[in-house]
């Protein structure tokens, strides 16, 4: 059974094949990391996935249902996201901002109901940010607006959650956290990752990209290997399995 | 940041809404009042009152005839008026900045009601949409300011991304060119009471408010930002970004679309009646989210109770100022919010280069 399938996608812009006949599944409550240099097309691949980018071909479904098919809303119910996006000057407070998170699940005459504010507290709780909840989301360092994002996308109850580059300016503290919180929820997720061992360490599964096509899927053994490693970042890698982790060097090709 | 003016706002932002709103109300009624009694014949809060309700019951009292000519006819519907174009002028700011999230916008600053302009005295000049009746100004109107709401919005944002600079120097641009359209349109006309009115009435003013230039105004104030609060959830999530509402399942074209829409009408109505009245839409929403929080559902209720009372003071002050010479309500609102986009532009850039 699959929830997630990602059919021979193909998403341009401005006439440059950005990703290039992608295809790819995720199982109900994997958790499966998407690597690759640059440029590669991660993200335009993510936010095809998530209904921003309308693919030029192939599809993306949801337990069967192509998600262009759905409504704006009911996608925004199914698949929660963590996007990188910059804030613009308007300075919402950390609750107000989780509290966005319920929008899908609320029509034009709801009030936020005590259901609401106790997920909204829950989610909070679970990035570890309650003492932050009034406060001003501006004021918060680069890491603690990651987590704040992330408790958002989780008010969101979505059963597919989407995160791009989840642990960019995030101390190796709150990077380990936040995987790790990502694991427990065994919620299916689908995350662009930088950090190659990272993302060996935490993902039932990786998809490597380069050049907008998919190069390889597979469990993070069979993927991160060092001709491929090569061929896509252009770097030598070392690897080296110590006590069940993967451990990975990088040297420049001389 | 000290931590004693953040628990200040954090709990003024506490504070029920209803609660809230219950004392704006009372500030609004009792401003309307004291408008009222206020002019060149003074008159007391109590008499104001009484004529108010015998117009409304048919019971008769004892004050002159000239008394209830100036309540009724007079004061009445201007202060009403000021009310209805202050509100709007503020529920139109605040959802102008959700939609190009830029905090230095309103239908003023981006030529928006420059727009309204020339389609209001296209109208008078030439006599067309006839048909409209009543209503052929403001249609009018509304057709000039959604077409320069969309050619801003088109020139800020070609080639990609919506800067605010870029936004603000389209919408001066816009501005400067329309204004003077709509001063070319009333120099070459034919229609002499067209000439004579235009120059108040681009400025901005409430002189002269009949009942009759109250409906059409309220309708569209009423309908208008209550369509606005029911969407406040969205306008939350369109001031965080569009990939940020898409993925809250906010459909971010059809939203911005109505919002035009909205907007460009609210624009219309208020500019056919009273002119173009700058910065109440800039310094009206600027002042409520640094008191209520950035919440729409909050801000968009409270921004229009505060701009309604601010504009009946700003009038008062029209009137009063250099009485017997009255104003025009644009002049004072010009004067006091050119320093106030001054300071907003200059706080803004601190602030950006302390991000960067």
């Amino acid at each position: 059974m699959t929830q997630v399938s990602v059919e021979n996608l193909s998403v341009e812009l401005e006439g440059k094949r950005l990703v290039d006949s992608v295809l790819f599944d995720l199982a109900p409550g994997e958790f499966v990391g998407l690597v690759g240099p640059n440029g590669s097309g991660k993200s335009s691949l993510l936010r095809a996935v998530y209904r921003v980018l309308k693919p030029q071909a192939g599809r993306v479904l949801l337990s069967d249902d192509d998600v262009w098919s759905l409504s704006a809303r009911e996608a925004a119910r199914r698949t929660a996201v963590v996007a990188q996006e910059r804030m613009g000057e308007f300075d919402f407070t950390v609750r107000e901002l989780v509290h966005m998170g319920r929008t899908p699940h609320k029509g034009l005459l709801d009030s936020d109901s005590a259901t609401d504010r106790d997920i909204v507290h829950d989610c909070l709780a679970q990035v570890g940010m309650s003492h932050c909840a009034g406060r001003q989301f501006l004021s918060l360092s680069g890491g603690e607006k990651q987590r704040v994002l992330v408790a958002r996308a989780l008010a969101q109850q979505a059963p597919f959650l989407v995160l791009d580059e989840p642990t960019n300016h995030l101390d190796v503290r709150h990077q380990l956290e936040l995987l790790e919180l990502i694991r427990r929820l065994k919620v299916t997720t689908l995350a662009a990752l930088h950090d190659l061992a990272l993302a060996a360490r935490y993902c039932d599964r990786l998809a490597m990209m380069h050049d907008g096509k998919l190069i390889a899927v597979g469990t993070p053994a069979d993927v991160l290997t060092a001709d491929r490693i090569r061929d896509a970042y252009g770097v030598r890698a070392t690897i080296s399995n110590i006590d069940g982790r993967t451990r990975i060097e990088f040297d420049l090709q001389r | 940041m000290s931590d004693a003016p953040a628990t200040w706002r954090e709990r003024l932002r506490e504070l029920p809404l209803p609660l809230v709103c219950c004392v704006l109300v009372l500030a609004l009624l009792l401003s309307l009042t004291l408008a009222v009694t206020i002019g060149p014949v003074p008159l007391s809060m109590l008499t104001v009152w009484q004529i108010a309700w015998s117009r409304l019951t048919g019971i008769a009292g004892d004050w002159t005839a000239a008394q209830e000519n100036i309540v009724w006819m007079l004061r009445f519907p201007r202060v009403l008026l000021a009310a209805v174009i202050g509100a709007g002028l503020a529920a139109v700011g605040v959802a102008m900045q959700a939609v190009v999230r830029n905090p230095l916008a309103d239908p003023y600053v981006l030529g928006i009601s420059s727009g309204a302009s020339v389609g209001a005295v296209l109208v008078l000049g030439t006599g067309a949409l006839g048909f409209l009746g009543l209503y052929a100004v403001s249609a009018g109107a509304f057709t000039g300011a959604i077409v320069s709401f969309t050619l801003v919005f088109l020139i800020a944002t070609a080639g990609g991304q919506l800067s605010p600079l870029r936004l603000v120097l389209a919408g001066m641009a816009c501005g400067y060119s329309l204004s003077s359209l709509t001063s070319l349109i009333v120099l070459t006309s034919e229609n002499r009471e067209l000439a004579r009115n235009a120059m108040e009435w681009m400025l901005g003013s409430l002189g002269g408010t009949a009942w009759s230039d109250l409906g059409l105004p309220a309708l569209v104030l009423a309908a208008g930002t209550m369509w606005l609060s029911l969407n406040g959830r969205a306008l939350n999530a369109l001031l965080v970004g569009d990939d940020t509402a898409r993925t809250l399942g906010i459909d971010v074209t059809r939203l911005r679309i109505l919002l035009f829409v909205v907007l460009s009408l609210l624009t219309g109505v208020m500019v056919a009646v009273s002119g173009a009245i700058g910065f109440v839409g800039l310094v009206i929403p600027h002042i409520v989210r640094m008191l209520v929080g950035m919440d729409h559902r909050r801000v968009l209720p409270v921004a229009v109770l505060v701009g309604a009372t601010f504009l009946i003071w700003v009038d008062v002050a029209a009137r009063m100022s250099f009485a017997p010479i009255e104003l025009p309500v644009g002049v004072i609102t010009a004067l006091l919010g050119g320093p106030f986009f001054v300071w907003m532009l200059v706080a803004q850039r601190w602030k950006s280069r302390e991000a960067s």
